[in-house]
């Protein structure tokens, strides 16, 4: 145990001290800044601090639409970034770790010091997960700060988002892992991590969205559940990781409290029956909360599982290919 | 091939006893070809061999970083490959690729960790071995800005952070200056004094001839010679007699030279004769001297010889470890 410890703790100060992980660091603190430099004022809303002002009816400072348009663009910062880009920076800088270790010169001062291979292995791994969790962190603390400062809301259930987008982060380094140990190839690791991550969200887009499901799903406010793919490619894509399913409830966790004009705001304002500013009407749009599919708890528990059983399966791959190679 | 009998040792005693290991990489190379050794606990044991012998393979298998294809044999009285011994050994790899991300003090605290000391124990460990290495003024620093001496050196703090029972050096020398190998020796008796086993793998002939109590001479994956220096240069053992005047003619010493299997050279001036006698007895060589005595010649010295580790091993090299025995009759 101390020396899976040790090596996790080596493994964060390696990666701490790259390059990539500063500039996942800022991106997140320019996020934050992003997000907190939008406010409303008595004519209409500004960005960048108020340098520059798009003049509103109704996105005014206190009107109900100051609140949905902070929830809305917090809830796509924290899918879009903390879920989506800083966990993919950080595979970036996880992809050459264990093939560095595997080299004979680092492996042969390393692996005769420890137990076993395993904890070199799932050190490394602890590792790069608390290494993802930092900017991801720092981005959902600052977002959780900023609406407290601009509307006065203390959305605790924001650092929800951390759990779902590490596990999501677990399952791609995990196969990071495991390749790294097949191929002893840092961009080989990534660049197949990356094609298998595509592949499992086209897969499971094509599983759980039948087409036309979307326009659908606009109409009628929801999103098609999983029911409507073809069984062969739910049966293929059901031990993947549940990358649209976690994202789904992780958007439903952090789904923020407060007045909600928003969503027939827009679909008027789409029917062309309501007038608002082009700008802020475009900030709505981009920033629209689209209706949430209906991922129930039991769904939501059974993709946490098999995410994990994922993980623990790519990891265990990993560990048996490990034991049985020459370092 | 000399028959080699290894001596019989209880097992308690022995550090590393090997009956029978075989490696054969998935390519089809065989390193080590049954290869039987035996490491008393607290010797400084020697590894020599030509380049593709197996002795990096060897190290590493009983390191548990290669597994052995086949193996019967113990380290520290556990199995070879057993991750349970790691605690107790101490490893100097040849090519070591120091962590970019760490100073030399960090490097030996992260050791400490993996080891599982404490942090005040790790602490005056640290500061113990890098004194110990002559590196103090370095701690801050990191190895890749280092000599390649003081990698080594480092490298052998490394190996001892744990205060293992067996450390193994693989070429702790190379690249040392003088006065770093004479440290780097000391520093290897010092271990042994402590009562560790250390097992060193050098090309430098004369560094493992001053330190070692036994060694072993690998060739193809097998041991062709193991034992003490004294042991395995007794079948060289011979003496030296050097005559003022020229021997070629006496027909009478010659035959008598020849029948005790000694050979007689002439030095290019002609003015000098050297007679080597195979032979560890000094009685055997008084028929000779008493002839040479008798005859008339002026006996410049008489003295024991013996092989040189660095002769021994460039036979073991010519004869692809084939080794003369010693003619009957001695």
């Amino acid at each position: 145990m101390s020396s899976l410890i040790a090596i996790a703790y080596d493994t964060l100060t390696l990666l701490c001290r790259r390059r990539l992980f500063w500039l996942n660091v800022w991106l997140s603190v320019v996020v934050v800044v992003v997000v907190a430099s939008m406010g409303c004022h008595g004519t209409g809303w500004s960005l960048g601090f108020g340098l520059k002002s798009w003049p509103s009816g109704y996105l005014v400072k206190g009107s109900p639409w100051e609140s949905t348009l902070f929830f809305g663009v917090v809830q796509r910062a924290t899918q879009w970034w903390v879920a989506g880009a800083a966990p993919l920076l950080a595979l970036f800088s996880m992809a050459s770790v264990v093939p560095k270790t595997l080299k004979s010169g680092q492996a042969a001062l390393l692996f005769p010091k420890t137990q076993s291979r395993a904890a070199v292995l799932l050190g490394r791994f602890a590792g790069g997960v608390i290494f993802a969790a930092i900017p991801a962190l720092i981005c959902v603390t600052g977002l959780f700060l900023t609406l407290g400062w601009r509307l006065g809301v203390w959305e605790i259930r924001l650092f929800l988002a951390l759990p779902f987008a590490l596990l999501l982060f677990s399952a791609l380094a995990a196969v990071t892992v495991m390749l790294g140990v097949l191929t002893k190839s840092s961009s080989a690791s990534l660049v197949v991590t990356l094609i298998f991550a595509a592949s499992v969200m086209a897969l499971q887009d094509a599983a759980s969205h039948p087409e036309g499901a979307e326009d659908e799903a606009d109409l009628k406010g929801i999103v098609q559940s999983a029911s409507g793919g073809s069984l062969a490619l739910q049966i293929f894509t059901w031990p993947l990781p549940r990358t649209h399913e976690l994202m789904e409830g992780m958007s439903r966790a952090i789904r923020l409290s407060g007045p909600r004009p928003f969503r027939d705001l827009v679909r008027r304002w789409r029917i062309g029956n309501l007038r608002v500013g082009v700008a802020a009407a475009e900030v709505l749009d981009a920033t629209a909360e689209m209706p949430a599919p209906p991922v129930t708890p039991l769904k939501l528990s059974e993709a946490v599982l098999v995410t994990t059983g994922f993980c623990g399966l790519a990891l265990i791959a990993a560990i048996v290919l490990l034991n049985r190679r020459d370092l | 091939m000399l028959a080699f009998v290894m001596p019989e040792v209880k097992s308690i005693d022995l550090a590393i006893d090997l009956k029978s290991l075989t490696k054969v990489y998935p390519n089809g190379v065989q390193a080590l070809n049954g290869l039987s050794m035996r490491v008393k606990r607290g010797e400084i044991y020697g590894l020599l061999g030509p380049n593709g012998a197996g002795k990096s393979t060897l190290i590493k298998c009983l390191t548990g970083l290669v597994h052995p294809t086949a193996c019967r044999g113990t380290v520290l009285g556990f199995p070879v490959g057993d991750p349970e011994v790691n605690s107790l050994l101490g490893y100097l790899p040849e090519n070591a690729s120091w962590p970019e991300h760490h100073t030399a003090g960090q490097v030996l605290d992260f050791a400490g960790r993996l080891h599982g000391l404490v942090p005040r124990e790790r602490t005056r460990r640290v500061t113990e071995l890098l004194k110990l290495s002559g590196l103090e003024a370095w701690r801050n620093d990191r190895p890749q800005h280092f000599s390649k001496g003081m990698r080594q050196r480092l490298g052998v703090a490394y190996a001892l952070m744990g205060n293992p029972e067996l450390v193994f050096l693989d070429e702790p020398t190379d690249g040392v200056d003088p006065v770093g190998r004479k440290e780097i020796r000391d520093l290897i008796r010092d271990l042994k004094r402590e009562g560790k086993t250390v097992f060193v793998n050098s090309h430098l002939l004369g560094e493992l001839e001053l330190i070692c109590d036994r060694m072993a001479i690998l060739m193809r994956g097998r041991v062709v010679r193991q034992g003490s220096l004294e042991e395995l240069t007794i079948e060289s053992c011979r003496y030296e007699i050097a005559v003022a005047g020229n021997l070629i003619d006496n027909f009478g010493l010659m035959d008598l030279i020849h029948r005790l299997g000694g050979t007689v050279v002439l030095t290019p001036d002609g003015v000098e004769s050297h007679i080597e006698l195979p032979t560890r007895r000094p009685q055997l060589v008084q028929p000779v001297v008493d002839a040479l005595r008798q005859d008339g010649y002026l006996l410049l010295s008489v003295a024991p010889a013996r092989q040189s580790l660095e002769e021994l091993f460039m036979e073991a090299i010519r004869t692809g470890g084939q080794f003369k025995t010693r003619e009957p009759g001695d």
